[in-house]
């Protein structure tokens, strides 16, 4: 048995002398006590005295006994258990393993990865046939072997099938995950009577911000003393495609939707130095699907991009954004040929139609604008956009954040402040369709209009165009790209649309014609206002038959739909990295001026987090968020990426050392439960902790196990055996509080 | 000191409503409120029995041979006085106490010894109240120290109107210690009275009960009647001490490494027992046992020992 503390031992056992010290101090003589029923005395004495000597000998062992356990629990001792000795018990072993971001960064050829998996499989080969082996992925906490499984070889089977994730690993949750299972699983029948021991396969030290191809390990480790909690991703080796992804994007245009095929853009770049032509694929497939799909990417010579068209099926379940994993698989790259891509998936958007109710009659001439409008954008009534009809006069209050779109039908009733709201959110990416008013008259709301938006597309002096015939709209539309997908079927569509009178719009730079009559004026115009990301449409006519047959006819269904999906889609920014681009470009440490935090994307966090770096590649301050990060020179221009694995909940405040990082995955459990740890370095040495509570850099070669707790139990019945025959003895001189107090409730002297 | 500090004002209202009767026929020289075996010139009739040749003439009467032509004697019942005997222990275990005494308070031998309120003093302050009942219905009192060597101090029998603080000065001045020899103090006491006496024994009676046996034996052949007054400290009986140090006899018996608290249960089993053999005794020789705690004032036990004799004296007399 040894000690964590020997200096607390030995006080300890020193002070086991006390209660021999206080026995013999009760034994001093004392001042006489003068007494007459001196024969009454003797005859009491003759009848206690063997009796009471035996409980004063006893109560003296119990309390040496229990100060010297006490002192002992306090030591901290462990009883040693060498793993190569001959075990007591069967083991459960527990098996966290880190297969997270960080895990496929490679070090002499192999990935981090890979080398937990040979030690585990090392292990694996030693332990007892009888032993039950479980085995908890960190990224994303998720059991793998679970409850722990005595086929030890399918056991390994899973663990050398494992795949990297790019998640950050979350060691602590995962270790207080497989603790308190393990709680559960000792009280069952297969658990019962098992020590248990932790691995804890991660390459869990400081990582590194080198990328550069040539660095070597020795230089890679230097470097682990000075950065702190980061990971080189770049790759280890130069051989092979260097291809790697730049971008992913849709061609369907708009949100996606909940079920259905989507077309991917990838686009990828390789090395400006391999200029020679270059043929591969790229498989792309949605996350947590088996179904890839595999198109070639072929790099034309002196070509440094390539794009190629991949179409994916989206899981019909699919909820929120979608994952797309893009893989390069004849790149030899293991960092960088992956490429993880969000695109947002808007289930339903909203509309919002400024539009007064009114009483009419139910006819065709006074159907309300925002009736057609209705019809149009949702004409099965199934709820794939959420409608809302407010008044115009309600716009002054502001616009709701989550409207993607407001249709202004009678602008003549949308005060200033209301087209101040609708400016303000078509700054923020939101579409505004305005019609004219139907009516009232046009130079007022077309003042305001020009005041917000700059109102160039309507024609100077402001005039309702009458057609005595009513005119029909070109037959060959303009190609805009907002109706791109109509580009084939649009001019079929706008030919039994005819115009009655109109509202005079002209095209400029700015305001591009999107739909046009047949005298190639413009019916519909839209554009981006100075400033702003969002969009605004603006009709020629209302949606009011009295002006045109456009609310009559199909045009007005594809019309509606592909402005205001196009115009969210492009307003949306759908697409994001987090793993994989340019860990092949040379990245040198004076490149970088800054991190930007890219990954945690994925968890639908801000993606501002930036990390200034100083001139040695060092970061001034501690990285508090996993995930990918992308380097910026000075100039903001990506220079490479990083990944930082990090657990934000134990390494928020101060950069970690090794040795620290150690201490606070022994210190995780405050249940004492762990009690033999091993940790795997990137190097494929090993650490075996056993100690819960002891201090960084005192690891111990074998394993042991820490008998505090029995100790205490020892102690507590100890103190419980003091108070029995302290109250046996009926001793005055209950020497601890517990026997006092015990004493106190339990002890009623005869009055 | 002043014979008036043993008998508080409260302890003879305590006691005014009674008055010591003998429990058993009393001989006395005087006319007195008890009754005598001896039937004389009386004023309560006893009986009547035929009369025999030698009977006196005085007594015949002449009303019932009138109607019966017989001849009766009348017998009437002659009253007398009563003859107590005070002996009081004054060993070294009845200078035991705990109970402090206030200032300027003389008090006896044991009490200056102490500087508390003794076993002794209480003893003495029983004695006092008695004697002082006694002599104020006319009995005649007498006192006798029992010590080491039988009677040490005594003082004989009589109503004198200074008996009384005769009696305390003589229990003040007393020196108190060593052992008693209680059987030779029952005998000395015996071979000094005549008739037959009420013998009141204060002590603590914490001697061997074959002695006390003994003794009380001897007055119960000679027909005595005889109450034991028992005394003892209230530590003594609950003994709550919580000290482990060396107990010294006070009578010599030497000295003893006691734990109070581990002692205590058995102390209090034997103390009970000893109480109870005692308390057999005396009641086996027909005698009133009474134990008064030197905590308590005396007026409340003597009063309902007063009281119990009197019960039991109307029962057996009407």
């Amino acid at each position: 048995m040894i000690f964590a503390s020997p200096l607390l031992a030995w006080i300890a056992l020193s002070t086991v002398v006390v209660p021999v010290i206080i026995h013999l101090l009760l034994r001093r003589r004392r001042t006489p006590v003068a007494w007459a029923a001196m024969e009454l005395l003797a005859r009491a004495i003759r009848r206690s005295a063997r009796r009471s000597k035996i409980e004063q000998i006893l109560l003296l062992a119990a309390r040496c006994l229990l100060i010297l356990v006490v002192g002992a629990a306090i030591a901290d001792p462990h009883w040693s258990n060498d793993l190569g000795s001959i075990r007591r018990t069967p083991q459960t072993i527990l098996i966290v393993i880190d297969q997270g971001v960080a895990s496929q960064a490679t070090f002499q050829g192999k990935t981090l990865l890979d080398r937990s998996k040979a030690w585990i499989a090392k292990e694996m080969e030693s332990i007892a046939s009888d032993d039950l082996v479980g085995v908890i992925a960190m990224a994303g906490n998720q059991p793998l072997v679970w409850p722990p499984s005595g086929d030890h070889a399918a056991v390994l089977a899973v663990i050398q099938d494992l795949t990297a994730l790019d998640l950050a690993a979350l060691p602590r949750s995962a270790m207080e995950w497989a603790s308190r299972e393990n709680i559960s699983f000792s009280s069952t029948i297969e658990g019962a009577g098992r020590e248990t021991v932790y691995w804890l396969a991660s390459g869990w030290t400081e990582g590194t911000l080198l990328s550069q191809e040539d660095t070597s390990v020795a230089e890679a480790r230097e470097a682990v003393d000075r950065a702190h909690n980061t990971k080189l991703l770049g790759p280890a080796n130069t051989s092979g495609n260097d291809v790697w992804v730049r971008r992913v994007s849709t061609t369907r245009h708009g949100p996606l939707s909940h079920e259905g095929e989507v077309d991917l853009r990838v686009q990828a770049e390789r090395r400006s130095d391999s200029l020679e032509r270059l043929s591969t694929n790229v498989d792309a497939k949605a996350v947590d699907r088996t179904q890839t799909k595999t198109a070639p990417l072929v790099f034309e010579s002196a070509q440094s991009t390539a794009t190629a068209n991949i179409t994916i099926t989206i899981p019909p379940d699919q909820e929120g954004d979608i994952g797309i994993r893009v893989r390069l698989p004849q790149d030899d790259q293991p960092a960088d040929n992956d490429s993880f891509a969000v695109c947002g998936q808007e289930g339903v958007m909203r509309v919002l139609i400024a539009d007064r109710q009114r009483f009419r009659r139910v006819t065709m001439e006074d159907t309300p604008p925002a009736h057609w409008v209705t019809r149009a954008l949702d004409p099965t009534n199934d709820g794939s956009m959420q409608i809302d009809l407010v008044d115009p006069s309600t716009l002054d209050t502001g616009i709701p954040s989550d409207a993607h779109t407001i249709c202004v039908l009678q602008p003549d009733l949308v005060s200033h402040e209301g087209w101040k709201s609708l400016a303000s959110a078509v700054r923020l990416g939101a579409t505004v369709i305005v019609t004219p008013a139907p009516d009232g008259g046009q130079d007022e709301w077309v003042h305001r209009f020009r005041a917000v938006f700059g109102g160039e597309c309507v024609s100077e002096p402001i005039r309702v165009a009458e057609f005595e015939t009513p005119t029909p709209l070109n037959s060959k539309q303009p190609n805009s790209p907002l109706l791109a997908l109509l580009s084939t079927e649009l001019s079929d569509l706008a030919t039994p649309v005819e115009i009655s009178r109109a509202l005079s719009l002209q095209g400029s730079e700015r305001w591009i014609p999107i739909v046009t009559k047949s005298d190639d004026t413009p019916l519909v115009v839209a554009g981006h206002p100075e400033g702003s990301s969002g969009l605004v449409v603006v009709f020629g006519v209302p949606f009011d038959t009295t002006w045109s047959s456009l609310p009559t006819k199909p045009l007005i269904v594809p019309l509606l739909q592909e402005i205001i999906r196009q115009s969210a889609a492009d307003n949306l920014e759908a697409m994001h990295y987090t793993l994989g681009g340019s860990g092949v470009k040379q990245l040198q440490r004076s490149d970088m001026h800054s991190l930007r935090l890219l990954a945690s994307r994925i968890d639908k966090e801000q993606s501002n987090d930036r990390l200034s770096v100083d001139r040695d590649g060092k970061l001034r301050r501690p990285v508090d968020r996993a995930g990918l990060y992308e380097a910026l020179d000075a100039g903001g221009v990506r220079v490479g990426l990083v990944a930082i694995n990090v657990d934000p909940r134990w390494a928020i405040n101060t950069p970690t050392t090794q040795e620290q990082t150690l201490a606070s995955l022994c210190g995780l459990s405050a249940t004492d439960t762990i009690t033999n740890l091993v940790v795997v370095h990137d190097d494929g040495s090993t650490t075996q902790v056993t100690d819960t509570s002891r201090t960084p850099g005192q690891s111990h070669n074998s394993s042991t196990t820490s008998i505090a707790t029995l100790l205490v139990m020892v102690a507590i019945a100890f103190l419980l055996l003091e108070g029995i025959l302290a109250r046996v003895a009926s001793h005055a001189g209950g020497m601890l509080l517990p026997t006092r107090l015990l004493r106190w409730f339990r002890w009623r002297p005869t009055p | 000191m002043r014979a008036e500090e043993y008998l508080a004002p409260e302890t003879l209202s305590q006691l005014a409503p009674f008055e010591l009767r003998a429990k058993r026929i009393a001989e006395g020289f005087m006319g007195g409120m008890h009754r005598s075996p001896f039937q004389g010139p009386a004023v309560e009739f006893a009986s009547h029995r035929q009369y025999t040749a030698g009977d006196s003439t005085r007594h015949l009467d002449w009303k019932v041979f009138a109607r019966s032509d017989k001849l009766h004697i009348k017998e009437y019942r002659q009253e007398t006085n009563l003859e107590i005997m005070l002996l009081v222990d004054a060993s070294g275990s009845m200078t035991y106490g705990t109970l402090g005494v206030k200032g300027g308070w003389g008090g006896t031998d044991a009490t200056r010894q102490r500087g508390a309120w003794t076993k002794y003093d209480h003893a003495c302050a029983c004695a006092a109240a008695i004697s002082f009942l006694c002599l104020h219905q006319r009995d005649r009192v007498g006192l006798g120290i029992m010590g080491p060597d039988g009677i040490v101090a005594g003082i004989r029998r009589s109503s004198a109107r200074d008996q009384w603080r005769s009696i305390v000065q003589l229990l003040a001045q007393q020196a108190v210690g060593g052992k008693i020899d209680i059987v030779r103090s029952v005998d000395q006491a015996l071979s000094k009275s005549g008739g037959r006496v009420l013998f009141a024994i204060l002590s603590d009676f914490l001697g061997p009960t074959e002695q006390l046996r003994a003794a009380l034996s001897k007055l119960q052949h000679r027909g005595h009647d005889a109450i034991l007054l028992g005394i003892l400290d209230r530590q003594e009986q609950q003994f709550q001490l919580d000290v482990t140090a060396p107990f010294d006899g006070l009578e010599g018996e030497g000295r003893i490494d006691v734990d109070a608290r581990a002692v205590r249960k058995h102390y209090l089993a034997e103390l009970t027992t000893h109480l109870s053999a005692v308390r057999r005794i005396t009641h086996t020789c027909g005698f009133d046992w009474q134990l008064f705690d030197s905590h308590d004032s005396v007026g409340p036990l003597l009063s309902a020992l007063l009281a119990r004799r009197e019960n039991e004296t109307k029962g057996k007399f009407g």
